[in-house]
This record gives structure tokens, sequence and C-alpha cells, in this order.
């Protein structure tokens, strides 16, 4: 089973609706066994950052890190949290007593009976039990202390929370109340699972990127970068000025330009801050022969093409109202834009000056009908960072970049859509569509992710492709983390192309862009951390995209207000 | 209830409201115009806001509500027309609305042109209250003919025609919701000519008074739940992860209406909420909401007493 974005967002959006503050960073959402959210987990979730200090809870939950007793912990801090959350929250939320009851019927059902090995095991079996308003069924008086003890109630505020639960797992175990992890007893090369009850790999319901817990499915962040080998050839030609220039053409497709363009675009672009580097414009199509690493690469482009155009026809009713949903507010806002001119119809206003017209020349055209007209015409074009860095997400990326183009071709706006990724001192541009090839909107589920990103010198290649574009307002929407990151150096200046000088260098071309009359709008992706580059760079041009799923409708929001701007 | 009465229960300065009685008693109607005195309106609740627009209309200005969906723009320009008893005229603006269409233009009629009336001069002609709805939907140059009417000059001049002084007691009351879809910016000259409200956000206390006052019999847990439902959907709305399709209002108190009439209190929502977010994705987000609140399976009646 596949995790959607969809599933993780309605995780998150389950935390922040109980949290009652959309600030909140959701640190870590549950699914169920259908890879679906699980509302009674994430409303306890959310409910806990409304009535706990996290940052005090999560200092307390490190003291456990590599103890000797850190599975048997977690445990039951979980269990003292959700009691203690359930028992806060009951009175306010009618609907709670009976969803943690279904909750825990389900969990009884998929109980398994090696975690009922362990003692943490049967408590927390037995903490089920004692939801669901039954007896918990242990046998142990001793255990049956130790639950009501963990069964915190909702009489505590964070450091009461605290005490009480250190209380008892000092009493219980060798857990020392008030000492840091260090502290602690220690238990030594031996895996700990992140969260407790790891589960076993190779089992069939498994769900891709989340790990199961017994609680349910944590999401897990991490990603592993598909890591591959080169055959020895692909290496030494990668050395050769020419044979790298086969490479890149092999890997992501022929170039759209003879050698002859290609070396005077080449000259134009890679200057400044990008001497030194090539410049590569591609539609994907493949060459005739490739083999190795390469082919291997081209066969994975295939599967995410594959993928991404599932992805989209999967859920094709609600693209289309989206597609639907964007049309007519970019139509909207075009429409502010228009000028009336006044032309003569046979209905409409009255022009009592023409009225002899009809009673003496059979003439009925005497009303007055306002008819909108443009006052002047635009043209988008997207810029999609393929990167590394974007690799979880291919299909939605392509999925919203669809959305976008359809959208934009319903209202006759010209659009064309670039991704940019850098290898191997190439950075390459792949044309998914031109701006008139409202028939190829296909070809931007090929979006496929990998190498760095040299942002400043995909805008400097995209605005030498703008030259020849003769609309009167020219908007570029880039879709970006601005985390410029290449290793080819920026000449007398860096050893690479990040950090701080990249930063520069893209606040330079922006402004490059803004005196040549071409509007960039930055659809930011990154961490909070960076805001201050990105509104060094784009100045107060740029949204912050918190969820790609609505990364169309964010793009419709800056069209708009472009447009009104016109 | 009589408005008035409202009016001091909602603990309204008397001042006030002795200010609003002269002026009932000062500007006569006619009975013709007596049946365009809004009738059984929502009621709007906040004393803050209700003493700021009064006194506005009683000083003789005009006033402008801005505030985002559901913060009773339009249920405050009906209550201010029925409590200062005046004929009231709905005068929606969009996109196309031109001078013409608001002051009025020439028509045909047995053999002659004659000028047919907009909505503005009859208004004007009438002391009415004018409501212009969605004000930044139209276009500012369209609106420049309102700037005499709305200013110390108090007049209409008709081209081709005579020069109309406004009725004493004529009122404009704008309504806008700033950056909302297809709405422009409005310009300084026209801003300056209204007295500017920023409707607040229903508070909770003051929509579980209005679920109560339209249904008396709920019980009083589930007035505070469906007031923090709604707030709910509210912060979702704000937080940017949902349109404000289903945060409304009348579709909440609509949903009571029919749980009353015995319909499941989850159907209800549904049907009333839930489902006006034609977003699958959506939909899911607010039924969510929902679902973590209210059981699915609390019938409807069990919810009165």
């Amino acid at each position: 089973m596949i995790l959607t974005e969809f599933e993780k967002k309605r995780a998150a959006n389950m935390i922040w609706n109980a949290a009652g503050n959309y600030d909140v960073s959701v640190g870590f959402r549950m699914y169920d066994n259908d890879a679906k959210a699980d509302l009674y987990w994430n409303t306890i979730l959310g409910s806990s950052y409304a009535h706990f200090d996290w940052k005090r809870l999560k200092e307390f939950y490190n003291t456990f890190h590599e103890t000797i007793g850190q599975g048997t912990y977690e445990a039951l801090f979980w269990i003292a949290l959700e009691n203690s959350t359930f028992e806060k929250e009951k009175d306010s939320r009618p609907s709670l007593p009976l969803l943690r009851k279904e909750y825990c019927k389900q969990k009884l059902i998929e109980f398994m009976p090696s975690i009922a090995e362990s003692r943490e095991g049967w408590i927390l079996e037995g903490h089920y039990r004692t939801s669901m308003g039954e007896d918990s069924g242990l046998p142990d008086l001793v255990d049956r202390k130790l639950l009501s003890d963990v069964e915190i109630g909702a009489d505590v505020d964070t450091e009461g929370f605290i005490k009480s639960l250190s209380n008892t797992l000092a009493k219980y175990f060798t857990y020392l109340p008030g000492v840091s992890a260090k502290g602690q007893k220690r238990r030594f090369k031996i895996p700990v699972p992140r969260l407790f009850f790891g589960k076993k790999a190779g089992v069939s319901n498994e769900i891709e990127g989340v790990t199961k817990l017994v609680l349910g499915y944590v999401e897990n962040q991490g990603g592993a970068d598909a890591s591959a080998f080169e055959t020895d050839s692909e290496k030494f030609n990668r050395i050769t000025e020419e044979g790298l220039r086969k490479y890149i053409s092999s890997y992501f497709g022929k170039s759209i330009y003879d050698d002859k363009t290609s070396e005077k675009i080449q000259r134009e672009c890679c200057t400044g801050n990008h001497e030194g580097t090539r410049i590569f414009f591609t539609r994907g199509e493949s060459e005739d022969k490739v083999s190795g690493f390469a082919a291997k690469m081209r066969k994975e482009m295939q599967k995410q093409y594959t993928k991404n155009k599932a992805f989209f026809f999967d859920n094709i009713g609600s693209n289309n109202a989206a597609v639907l949903e964007l049309t007519n507010r970019i139509k909207n806002a075009l429409l502010t834009q228009l000028e009336p001119t006044t032309v003569y119809s046979k209905t409409g206003k009255l022009n009592p000056a023409l009225v002899w017209k009809a009673l003496y020349l059979n003439n009925n055209k005497i009303f007055e009908k306002q008819v909108a007209e443009g006052s002047g015409n635009i043209s988008v074009d997207i810029l999609l960072d393929a990167s590394a860095s974007q690799i979880h997400r291919m299909d939605t990326v392509s999925t919203q970049g669809y959305i976008i183009s359809k959208a934009l071709d319903n209202c006759h706006v010209p659009v064309r859509v670039w991704g940019y990724s850098s290898m191997n001192g190439y950075t390459v541009m792949n044309l998914y569509r031109d701006y008139n090839e409202t028939s190829k909107n296909n070809e931007i589920f090929r979006f496929f992710t990998t190498g760095a990103n040299r942002d400043g010198l995909a805008l400097n290649a995209l605005m030498e492709q703008m030259k020849k574009n003769n609309a009167s307002h020219r908007v570029v929407i880039w879709l970006t983390d601005i985390k410029p990151n290449d290793m080819l150096e920026v000449k007398g200046k860096s050893r690479n192309y990040s950090g701080d000088i990249a930063i520069e260098d893209m606040t330079e071309l922006v402004h490059k862009a803004k005196l040549k009359n071409i509007y960039v709008l930055c659809a930011f992706t990154g961490d909070d951390a960076d805001l201050p580059n990105v509104q060094k760079i784009f100045g107060r041009s740029f949204v912050k995209v918190k969820s790609l799923d609505n990364f169309a409708s964010l793009v419709g929001n800056m069209l708009q207000a472009e447009i009104r701007r016109m | 209830m009589e408005i008035l009465e409202f009016l001091k229960q909602e603990n309204i300065s008397d001042k006030i409201i002795s200010e609003i009685k002269s002026f009932r008693s000062f500007y006569k109607l006619e009975t013709e115009d007596e049946r365009r005195i809004p009738k059984d309106s929502y009621l709007y609740y906040g004393k803050e806001i209700w003493e700021e627009a009064a006194t506005a209309i009683i000083a003789g200005e005009n006033i402008l509500l801005d505030g985002p969906k559901a913060t009773g723009k339009n249920v405050l320009a009906q209550n201010l027309a029925m409590a200062f008893a005046r004929p009231e005229w709905d005068i929606s603006l969009y996109i196309n609305t031109d001078a013409s269409s608001l002051i009025g233009s020439d028509t045909f009629e047995n053999g002659e042109v004659k000028l047919r009336k907009g909505p503005i001069l009859n208004c004007a002609l009438k002391g009415g209250f004018g409501v212009l709805d969605e004000i930044n939907m139209a276009k500012n140059e369209s609106l420049a003919v309102l700037h005499a009417v709305l200013d110390f000059r108090r007049t209409i001049d008709l081209p081709g025609y005579d020069r109309i002084n406004l009725h004493e007691a004529t009122r404009f009351i704008g309504t806008m919701n700033y950056g909302y879809a297809g709405t422009r910016e409005m310009n300084e000259a026209l801003a300056s000519r209204f007295m500017v409200l920023h409707m607040p956000v229903i508070s909770a206390e003051n929509l579980q008074k209005l679920i109560k006052d339209k249904y008396p019999t709920l019980k009083p847990e589930y007035i505070s739940q469906f007031a923090a439902l709604f707030d709910e959907i509210r912060k979702k709305c704000e937080g940017g992860e949902i349109s404000t399709r289903s945060l409304d209002l009348r579709g909440l108190i609509s949903c009571i209406g029919m749980m009353k009439k015995g319909l499941g209190v989850t159907k209800a929502l549904e049907m009333g909420l839930i489902n006006k977010c034609f977003d699958e994705y959506e939909r899911q987000l607010v039924l969510d909401i929902v679902s973590a609140r209210l059981p699915e399976s609390l019938l409807g009646e069990s919810i009165f007493s």
C-alpha cells in the first residue's frame, strides 16, 4: 500500500485541528492499516499540543534514549500521554469516547501474540481493555498497579505529567528521574527502534515509507537516494569533454539544438558566476543507442513517467475539478482587466439618437452593447526544480504542473513548462511543453528528479529563451526550495555554487529579469530557516508552499495578483 | 422580537436607542415604502459594532463594512434598515456594473424617450438605505458617479435631466470582502466617503447566542459543540488548508433546523456544510473535523430537550 500525499496532509490537518493551532509543526502522524490517517490518534496527538508543552515532553522523552529500558519507557510514555489527553479532552468532544472504543477494539483484534510476550506488550493490552471499560485482565497484581499508575488522569499539567511518570518509572524500573539520557543505565550495541515495537521487515501489508508500531503506522521522514554504480567506461567517458556531452545526452535525451547553436547559447548564458559550466536543452527524446548506467536511468524515468501519469489519472475527478476551479479564477482575474468597447446591436441599452433608423430604415441595431477586450497579453513560464531534493514529490509536482498548464490553456494563456537539474558541470533544461503546445500537457509527467541544482544558471538560460517572446507581460513561476547547490566552482570566488555566493547570484539574476520586464514569482517549498534568503531574492513576490497538493491553486493566487497589477 | 427591544437586551446604550427612536419619528414613511423595510432577518450580535454603526448612521455618515465571509455584513446592513425603519435597496455590484445601471438609463416608452430610474436614484428619492453589496467587485471608474452622492454634496446630477438632492434620511452601506477572488483594490476617493467598520469574526459567545435564539430548545452542550465546530472550520480556512466554502453560518443554522426535523446530526452537517466543498479532498478534511467532535450515530432528536 502507498501512503498518499493526501493522507499525509489529512493526518496533519487532524492534528492541527485538535491542537487548534495551524502553526504546530507536526512531528509525526499516525496511519491505520489501510494507510489512512488515523482519526483517533491524530486527534489525541493534536490535543496533546493544546494541553502540554511539547518541548518539555520531548526533553523528557529524550532521557529514554538508548537506556536499558527505552522500549518499555517509550511505550508507557505513550500510554500515559494518550490516557491523560483523552481524560482532558473527552468532555469537549462527544465523539472521542466512541472513537477510542473503536480504536481499542480494532487494536485488540490485530494484537500480535509476539508483542504480548513483553511486559510493555501486556500492559498495553491491559490498557486497551480498561479503555473499553473492561477489566484489564492482567494476572499480576504489580502489573495492575503499574497500569493504573501509568494511566495518568486529567488533573496534571506538563510538569505534573513528567513528575508522575518519572516516579512511576523509577518505582518499577531503573529509571532515574531528572537525569539526562547520559546518566541513565545504558544499553549497548543493540539497535533500538526509533519508537517502540518496530516491526520486522518483509511482512506483506507493509505501507511504503512508514514504520509499523503497535499504535499504527508512523510516517518515516527520511528517504534513501537511488544510488547505483556506473560502469568503468562511463567513468572514463565522463572525463573527456565530448564523452561527457554524449553521456548527458544519452542520460537526459537529445539536445534541442545543433552544435553550433548550442555553442552560441553556451557563450551567452554561462558567463559571470557561471563561467566554465555547460548548459544543455532537451525534450527528453531518447538517443538511439543508450547503454550502461544511463540506460538504467532512462528505464527509471520511464517508470516514473507511468507512475506520475497514474497518480494523476487515479484522481482524475478531483484533478479535473481543480483544473476547472483554477480556470475560472484566472478567467475572472483576466476579465477584470478587460476594457469595454461599445458596439451596436439589436438588444442592450437603447441609443435614442438612433431611433429614427428603426422607424425609417428598418435597421434594428439601435441599442448599444459593451464588449470587453484585452488590455495586453500575458505569458507564463513554469520553472520546476528537478534536483534530487524533490525526489519524494515527483508525482505531486507533475500533477500540479499539469493542472496549471491545462487551466492556463483553457484561458488561452500561453504557458511553457521546464524542469532543471545539474550534473557533472552541465545544467540540463528539460522542456516539457512549449507555449503553443496545448496537446502536450502529458509530457509534464516526464518530470524526473536527479542531480544538483545551479538555480542561477537555470534562470539565466530561461531568460535567454524568453528573448523571442513578445508578450507584454512575461511571468516566470519558479518552484524551488532555494537550496542552490552545484559542485562546480564559481571562478575566482568559491569552490562550489552554494551558500551566500549562490544566493547573491540568484538575487542579481532575479533583479536582472525584472529590468527586462520579466516578473519572477517564487513558489517556495523549502524550510522556514531559508525564508530570509527568499525575501532577499524575491522581495514580496513569493508564496510558501505548505503542501504541494495546493501548488496549482497557489499559482492561481499569484497570477491573479500579477494580473491585477498589470 | 421588536428590534429595539433586541438592542436593549444587547445592552446598546440608551442614548443611541433614543436617537434611533427620534430618527424614526422624524422621518415619516409613505405606506407604499413600508414593504421595503426588511423583516424576519437574522439578528446581528455584537454590541460594539452595533453602537459604532448606529452612531455613524445617526451622524449622517455612510458606512463600509469590511470583513471576511460569515461575519454578518449583510445581516447588519439589514438590521440597520430595520432599526431605523427605512426602506432598503439591495444593489449587488459586479464587474460590469456601470453608472447607468446604478443611477438610471434612457428607455423608449410609448414613442418617447424616458428615464428608467436605477436603484441608487430610487433610494435617494425615498430616503432609503442602499446596500452596495460587494462594492469592490465593481470597477472604480463606474463608481466615480457615486462620489457626489456619497460626500457632502449629497446630489445626483442627471445629464439631460435635473439635479436631484438626496432625501435627508438616505444612507449608503457598502460591504466588501477584501482580497476575495475577483475583487479589486478600492480607490482612496471612494473609501474616504465612508466610515469603515472592520467586521470581527463572530465570537463563540455571540454565535452561541445566535444559535440559541434560533433554536431555544437545543441542549446547551450541543450549542457549544456547534459553535466550537464552526470555530474549527474557520481556523482551517485561516490556516489555508481549505477554501471558505464550508465556512457557512447560514448552512450551519439550516443544518440544526434539519436535525430538529429528525435528520441525523452528521447527515445534516453533510448536507449543510461538508458537501459545500465540491472538492473531494476538502470534503474529507471537513468531515474529519466533524467526526473528531460529534459521534456519527448521534440522532437529531436527541440533541433537543
